[in-house]
């Protein structure tokens, strides 16, 4: 290619134009698509009932997502070995040296937070926007979702490593098995799958590459209240957060199964 | 009640063909004028006076997405440049480059391919362009400019996958 010229592409380049133009137009075939796009769709594309089926499926899934939790705390709860009387002391000196370790990695984590819910809400918003037919950033979402994930996900494995070295320096062991560090495992590799499933949707223009970020934030969401509020003594706090999450869970989904149906609805009417 | 039939009496036919210029395939087409003429019946039930270079922006992105979305196919002939004014072969031979440059656009960020369409394929001024796609005049010539380095690039590339 290279010891062509400009010019000699340029005209290549016409020629090809020309040659896409000139293709004859095949005006029967066209003019019978006319016709049966003259027919009326046969479902209305602002029928609101028709969109009853998708609210309780949402409804259902949220009362499934409240109740699956639920069981797998009280599941966890009923399996955890009873607690020393008092918990092993730990050395403040050697903590205190440790310090700067446990900041880094608890700034990891948040951090990744972070990045796991721009890109959840990335996807989201063009999930929304395109249900009200405004559609400026519908190739912004399904991009934006597993770069948000991959990021969150690589700080997340920072994290857990900068968590476990400083547990083998003050705690004498590196891993435990606790639910805190199944915890960090579990949403490292929601992050990941949430990014692999991602990129390869990316280029989706359905409601998929939302759905998979929705997925990876409830699995990543659900797993801090499991580590950090249901199977971590802090039962005061257990009902109200699970089931605000349920909530914000169900939401999430029945904004996706509307854009879902809407997307159905919408679609080719019927020959 | 609005009239869906109007609309498509007076829009269809812009739009269908402004899909099959890019798409060149009916069915795919049709397809994409449906999803725009339900675009315009949502947003706008009476029809109304849609200038039709806007018309011919939407179902261009519209097009442009699912020409994107196509496999690429692989051309058992080679690419060989036509004659003007040839035969058959010269025909084929034109067949298969636009088959090359369709290829081309479809691997071409979204944004270039569009405005190459519009340009090239539907004629549009680069201030209509600009305004039916929401963008900047000098947007409009940067894609245009880019969208054609690649395409000479691509071009370059299979013709000389041909000759020897």
């Amino acid at each position: 290619m290279n010891d062509r010229s400009l010019d000699e592409l340029d005209g290549l380049l016409r020629q090809a134009v020309e040659a896409w133009r000139a293709e004859p137009e095949p005006a029967a075939a066209l003019d019978a698509a006319l016709q049966r796009l003259r027919r009326p769709p046969r479902r209305g594309p602002r029928s609101a009932w028709r969109l009853a089926p998708a609210l309780v499926a949402a409804c259902l899934a949220g009362v499934f997502l409240f109740w699956v939790p639920s069981a797998f705390a009280a599941l966890a709860e009923t399996m955890r070995p009873p607690l020393a009387a008092a918990p092993p002391a730990i050395d403040a000196q050697l903590r205190a040296a440790w310090r700067p370790v446990l900041v880094v990695h608890i700034a990891s984590l948040m951090l990744g937070y972070l990045f796991f819910l721009a890109g959840w809400a990335a996807a989201q918003l063009d999930v929304f926007l395109r249900v009200f037919s405004l559609r400026w950033l519908s190739r912004v979402g399904p991009r934006a979702s597993p770069v948000g994930a991959a990021a969150g996900a690589a700080l997340w494995l920072a994290g857990v490593i900068l968590g476990a070295w400083w547990a083998s320096a003050v705690l004498g062991r590196a891993w435990g098995w606790d639910p805190r560090e199944v915890g960090g495992l579990v949403t490292v590799a929601a992050g990941a799958a949430w990014w692999l499933l991602g990129r390869r949707l990316r280029d989706d223009e359905g409601v998929w590459p939302a759905a998979v970020a929705a997925v990876g934030v409830a699995v990543v969401v659900y797993s801090y209240w499991y580590s950090t509020i249901g199977a971590s003594g802090h039962s005061y706090e257990f009902r109200r957060s699970g089931v605000a999450i349920d909530v914000c869970v169900a939401a999430n989904l029945l904004l996706l199964a509307t854009a879902w149906l809407a997307e159905r609805l919408q679609g080719r009417p019927a020959a | 009640m609005p009239s869906w039939e109007a609309l498509v009496r007076e829009h269809g036919p812009l739009v269908l063909r402004a899909a099959w210029r890019v798409l060149r395939d009916v069915q795919e087409a049709e397809d994409v004028a449906q999803e725009v003429l339900l675009e315009l019946y949502r947003a706008r039930p009476e029809p109304r006076d849609y200038r039709p270079g806007l018309l011919r922006c939407m179902a261009v992105r519209r097009a442009v997405d699912r020409l994107r979305r196509r496999r690429p196919g692989v051309s058992v002939n080679g690419l060989a440049v036509p004659d003007p004014g040839g035969g058959p072969e010269e025909e084929a031979a034109g067949r298969e480059l636009a088959e090359r440059l369709r290829a081309g656009v479809a691997l071409l960020p979204p944004r270039q391919a569009e405005v190459f369409c519009l340009r090239f394929l539907h004629g549009l001024s680069y201030d209509e362009i600009a305004a039916g796609l929401g963008v900047s005049r000098d947007a409009v010539a940067v894609a245009l400019h880019e969208a054609r380095a690649r395409l000479r690039a691509h071009l370059g590339a299979a013709l000389e996958e041909t000759l020897p």
